[in-house]
């Protein structure tokens, strides 16, 4: 029997570019006007650190937190998981004053269908925080707003501010 | 007394400022606070009444008699 040469598909989408790059600073960092032409947003939010206060990082989607819905698994003793629903890409462990100075939290949330009207744009946020060991997190949701993404805003829910972290975001397509 | 500050970053432009929060910015973010002071409140509370909760039912389990195993093979 003949061997069939099974042709190679041609990749006509793919890549991720790098938007820009945000040093944190403040009691909120924005990211605003939001680049449109692409598919779906990464969002990577390395090392975020702040001045006082045990805290919870937060990203809020064109200012609006109440907005987005999602349900995920949180590690809140070591491998101990409990499940939660929440508004806003924010957790329900908080990040430990004590544990910033050896701080290597970080966070990844993806946004697609950011630059459309779709009613409800699917998102997901997962990482890790570091509190003496570590504590991993895994939500999945949707922002229910028919506006489209044109910015992004990062502070801690209590308004701590931030003394470095870096806030990156990529664009897909 | 001055405003907190912020940053916010143009990605068009990559402008970065750095200023105080406007008034209007200013009662906004005092409104989230509040009303994140009150989510927290209300999950406090729940756990709370969930602790409260569990702590009626060991005592009935003991009542009954139950070993601590047995307990937790019920409530687990």
């Amino acid at each position: 029997m003949a061997l069939v040469q099974i042709p190679t598909p041609t990749v006509e989408t793919g890549g991720m570019t790098l938007l820009s790059t945000t040093t944190l600073s403040g009691t909120a960092t924005t990211v605003s006007n939001i680049n449109q032409t692409f598919l779906r947003l990464l969002i990577v939010l390395e090392s975020p650190m702040w001045n006082t206060g045990t805290d919870k990082i937060r990203i809020d989607l064109n200012n609006v937190n109440s907005a987005i819905f999602t349900a995920g698994v949180e590690e809140t003793s070591s491998n101990t998981f409990q499940a939660v629903g929440l508004n806003g890409f924010t957790l329900t462990v908080n990040n430990g004053f004590a544990d910033r100075s050896n701080n290597g939290s970080s966070y990844c949330a993806i946004i697609d269908q950011y630059a459309t009207s779709a009613a409800s744009k699917p998102v997901q946020w997962f990482g890790a925080l570091v509190i003496g060991d570590q504590r991993s997190f895994n939500h999945a949701g949707g922002f229910l707003s028919s506006s489209a993404i044109t910015s992004v805003v990062v502070r801690t829910e209590n308004g701590y501010s931030f003394t470095s972290g870096t806030l990156k975001i990529y664009g897909v397509k | 007394m001055t405003n907190p500050m912020i940053r916010i970053h143009n990605q068009e432009t990559d402008e970065v400022i750095d200023r105080e929060m406007t008034a209007e910015e200013l009662a906004y973010w005092e409104a989230d606070k509040a009303a994140q002071a009150a989510r927290q409140e209300a999950e406090a509370q729940k756990a709370a009444e969930e602790a409260e909760r569990l702590s009626a039912k060991l005592a009935i389990y003991a009542k009954l008699g139950l070993t601590e195993e047995e307990i937790n093979t019920l409530i687990s």
